[in-house]
Order: structure tokens, then sequence, then C-alpha cells
């Protein structure tokens, strides 16, 4: 009985329900990737500035929206929120979608630069009107990764931001070589515990 | 009127008691003090009697009770005892057990607040690092600031500045909390009121104009050393629009004795901080230590106390490793 109480709660605490994975939640602006990503073809960094420079990939500032939106649709109702930010000199609140615990360090840089991909680990967010965590983020994901980086690195790093982007036949035989091109840390290093946890 | 008006609320609460009752209750509270039972007592004692009231020395059968009372006054000393101690700690262990589950809930929702505006230059994530320079005494040391997303986090020497060198004393390093000082003023206040700014400007105008008529008669500014050449040139322009204004100055500890020292030796008596009414010397003693001279030091905390002494002991150090 006592086994079986333990074993729910581990089984809650790894569910989407907790873990928000698949989840789509409201936002202050109904913002949508499937149109500025999938229709309009934006590039990830025109708006997620720091992602290849800091751990930040970077939530873009309201004038970035403002830059096209001055013009386009600037009477659409729903683009209210970005006008009265602007106008008002207040920032709009997103709601964080991909939050991981504060004692996890994660660096996008990193990653990015050594060529994993946007859509690895968030999914097709070109395909999301509204974002939703494409993947549970816990630990376990995280290291699976990290055991066998080979699996996901692209050969062509502009291809980091190709959400249509998928593995080659022979990936297994290009990851090894470009991990020891690109100096990527062996399994040891990339799984021991201060490389996360800092 | 008042016996009458008691009367009348008297008739409207009925489950009140009765005023009989009530007088019954209050002369059982304050019982008086039978004061020959009490004389009585007294003359069958003797030797050292203590009591604590005269109740108790009356042997009072009330007080008695009260004494076998845990708590004598308002509190009810018999618990309703339907929960006994064993089934509170139960229920209390059980609920500490399961206290821990609230800890598996969703994690609260956070929110990405981004710049309007992002200032040129940022990136979000980094931090930048501005160059500065923290007045100290006479002189000052060149700092660079470590800024977050605007806030401030560490200070250290600026590598660049030849004061600094990249090192800083334990003044500059500890300057950081000043930035978060809960006393710094957060906005101008008149006698703990808080006002406006422009409030501030209208009271500091006529308080101008008040002295521009007496040509500044009765106006005192104090400071410390000023080595700030824009601060110097402010204090001169007001000391020309009011002539008979004073400005006095006082560094406790500015190293004039050595500046003085250093006169008599050399005998120059230029002056560095320009003023009509304080010339200062302009005499510094920059210690250059030769990498090979031994160093006495006699009465003098060779590598805290002045300031040019930072980028001494970073020469020093970075020789004798």
């Amino acid at each position: 009985m006592m086994g079986f109480a333990v074993l729910a709660v581990l089984a809650a605490a790894r569910s989407p329900y907790l873990t928000r994975q698949n989840i789509t939640r409201e936002q202050p602006v109904q913002f949508s990737h499937k149109h500025h990503v999938g229709d309009d073809g934006i590039d990830c960094r025109y708006c997620h500035t720091s992602v290849e420079t800091s751990a930040f990939a970077g939530i873009p500032p309201t004038k970035t929206c403002m830059n096209c939106h001055s013009v386009l649709f600037n009477n659409a109702g729903y683009l209210e929120p970005v006008r009265e930010s602007y106008r008002d000199d207040k920032s709009i609140q997103w709601v964080k979608i991909h939050r991981l615990a504060d004692f996890a360090y994660f660096n996008h840089s990193i990653h990015v630069n050594k060529g994993v991909g946007c859509s690895t680990c968030h999914g097709h967010v070109d395909e999301m009107p509204l974002v939703f965590q494409a993947n549970s983020l816990l630990m376990e994901w995280c290291v699976d990764c990290h055991r066998n980086p080979e699996a996901v690195l692209r050969e062509n790093l502009e291809d980091v931001y190709n959400m249509n982007w998928k593995a080659p036949d022979n990936q297994d035989e290009i990851g090894r070589k470009l991990a020891q091109e690109r100096h990527i840390r062996t399994t040891a290093e990339l799984t021991s515990c201060s490389t996360c946890h800092r | 009127m008042k016996r009458m008006s008691d009367q009348a609320q008297e008739g409207h609460n009925d489950d009140r008691p009765s005023p009989d009752e009530q007088l019954d209750e209050s002369a059982s509270g304050q019982r008086p003090l039978d004061l020959a039972a009490v004389r009585a007592k007294l003359q069958t004692k003797t030797g050292k009697q203590y009591w604590r009231t005269l109740e108790e020395l009356a042997g009072d059968p009330e007080f008695e009770e009260l004494l076998h009372r845990e708590f004598p006054r308002q509190a009810p000393s018999e618990w309703d005892d339907s929960v006994d101690r064993r089934d509170f700690l139960r229920l209390m262990a059980a609920s500490l057990a399961l206290a821990g589950l609230s800890g598996c809930g969703r994690a609260p929702e956070q929110y990405i607040v981004p710049y309007v505006k992002q200032p040129d230059g940022l990136v979000p994530g980094k931090p930048q690092f501005y160059a500065t320079a923290m007045p100290f005494g006479a002189d000052a040391i060149g700092l660079l600031v470590e800024s977050h997303e605007g806030r401030p986090t560490k200070i250290e020497g600026n590598p660049d500045h030849p004061s600094s060198l990249g090192a800083a004393n334990a003044f500059a390093q500890a300057s950081i909390l000043d930035l978060y000082d809960p006393d710094r003023a957060q906005t101008a206040t008149q006698a703990g009121e808080i006002r406006t700014w422009s409030q501030f400007l209208d009271a500091a105008q006529s308080l101008a104009a008040t002295f521009r008529s007496t040509r500044g008669e009765g106006l005192r500014i104090l400071s410390g050393i000023i080595n700030s050449p824009s601060v110097a040139a402010s204090l001169q322009t007001i000391l020309a629009l009011y002539p008979q204004a004073k400005w006095h100055q006082w560094e406790p500890a500015v190293g004039d004795g050595a500046r003085e020292g250093a006169r008599l030796a050399f005998g120059s008596t230029s002056t560095r901080y320009i003023s009509r009414r304080m010339p200062r010397s302009s005499f510094r003693l920059i210690p250059i230590f030769s990498p090979v001279d031994p160093v006495m030091s006699i009465t003098c905390e060779s590598f805290i106390a002045a300031v040019s002494w930072i980028s001494s002991a970073k020469r020093i150090a970075s020789v004798s490793r």
C-alpha cells in the first residue's frame, strides 16, 4: 500500500501536469511562432538575438515587435498590448514556458555554437501557434543527450536554426567526427554533476 | 436615568443574567476581606510567617482554589480533552509527513520581462563593465563596475588605470554595498517629509535669491576635499556669485603631513586645487618601488593606507613572484 503511494507520487512528479510538457499557455499577446517562423520565415536570431553569445537567448524588447508592427497590422486589436507597452514604456510580461530549476545551469550559446539545433530541444516551434514545452526538461532528458550528443550535432552550423533538419543516415559517423572537430567534451565530463549544477 | 436605560436593555435580552445574579457574582469576586479573621490568624502565628496576600493569610477558600489552578486568570484551566495528547501528536506527525507533498505541486508561474527598448550594446545575460573612479581622500581609485541588466554587482580595479592596475582595496570592494544602502536618499525630503524635485528647486531658488541680495553674507559651504575639477569649478562659480560666502574644507586623513614634508624637502609651492581661498599644495607622495630594493616601512601601513599603494602592491607582487 505504502509502496503504491510512493510510486504514484513519483509518477505524478514526471507527469506532463507537473512538467507542463505539451501544455500551451495563455500569453499577454497572442503571438504565433507558427506565423512568424513557419509562414514568414523569420530567423530565430532576429528576435532571440543573444542566443549565440549569451547563456540567455533573449526575449525581444517591444521595440523589435514595433520594427514591423508600426507599419504592418498597426490597427489590429490583438496587437494593442504591444502598442500599449511601447507607448507607456512598460514591459510586456510573457509567461515563461521553458522553466529550468534554479539549481540547473544552462547556457544557450555553447549548445548552438557546437551544433545543437533549436528544434532538438524546443521542437517544431514553426508549427506552434502558441509555444509549448515540447520536452519534459527533466534531468533524465538533459542527461540522455549529454551521454550521446553525437546523435544531434548538425554538420552545417546554419542548420542549427533550421526547423526541418533531419538526422542524415550516417549521423553516427558524422556526429563522431563533429564531436571531435568541435572539441565536445567527453561523456564523463558532460555528465559530471558540476557541469550543470555549478 | 442610567438605571432606567439599563432596565430597558434588560427587557430585550432574556438570556442575560438578572441584575441580582450579577450582583451576587461581583460580590463573590470581590468579597470584602474578613479583617477580624485575619487578626485572629495573626494572633495565632509565631515566628517568621510569609504570606502573599491578605486573602491567603485569611485562609480564603477562593484563594486556595486559585492556587491550584494552572492558569488562574481568564484562561480556562480545564481543557476540552476530546483530543488527548497522543492523538494530537499522531495527527501532527501525519500532517508534517504529508506537508512535504505540497512541494510536489506545480511550480508557480514565472514571467519574462524584456526591455521595451533595449539599451545599445547590452547582451541579455552578459554583464557590462563600466569604468569609473572612486574618490578616496585626495586621490581616486580607478575601478571597473560589473553590471547585470543595469544592476551593479561587483567592483574591481581597472587594469588600465595607473592608480589601480586591476587591484582594489577593501574600501573599494565594499563600496558596492553603498549602492544598495537603504539609507541613501531616494527622494528629496524636507524635515523628513517627502518633497518633489520641483519643490526642492523652488526652495533652492528662493534661498539663492535671498543670498544674492546679501552677496552671500552668512552662506557657508562645508565640504571634504574636492578632487573633481568639475565640482571645483562649480564651487568657484558659486563663490564668484556670492563673494561674501565662505567655503570650509576638512578632510581628516588626507596626508597633509606627508605633503608638507615633501614641500619642505623639495620646496615647491605650486597649487593643485585651484581656489582663491584654500590653496592646496600640489605634492603627492607616490612611492615607486624598485623591485630589488628592500622596503622598510615605519608606522605606515604600506599597502593599505594610501591609494597609490594599491598599484605599488601590485607592482611589487608582480616582480617578487
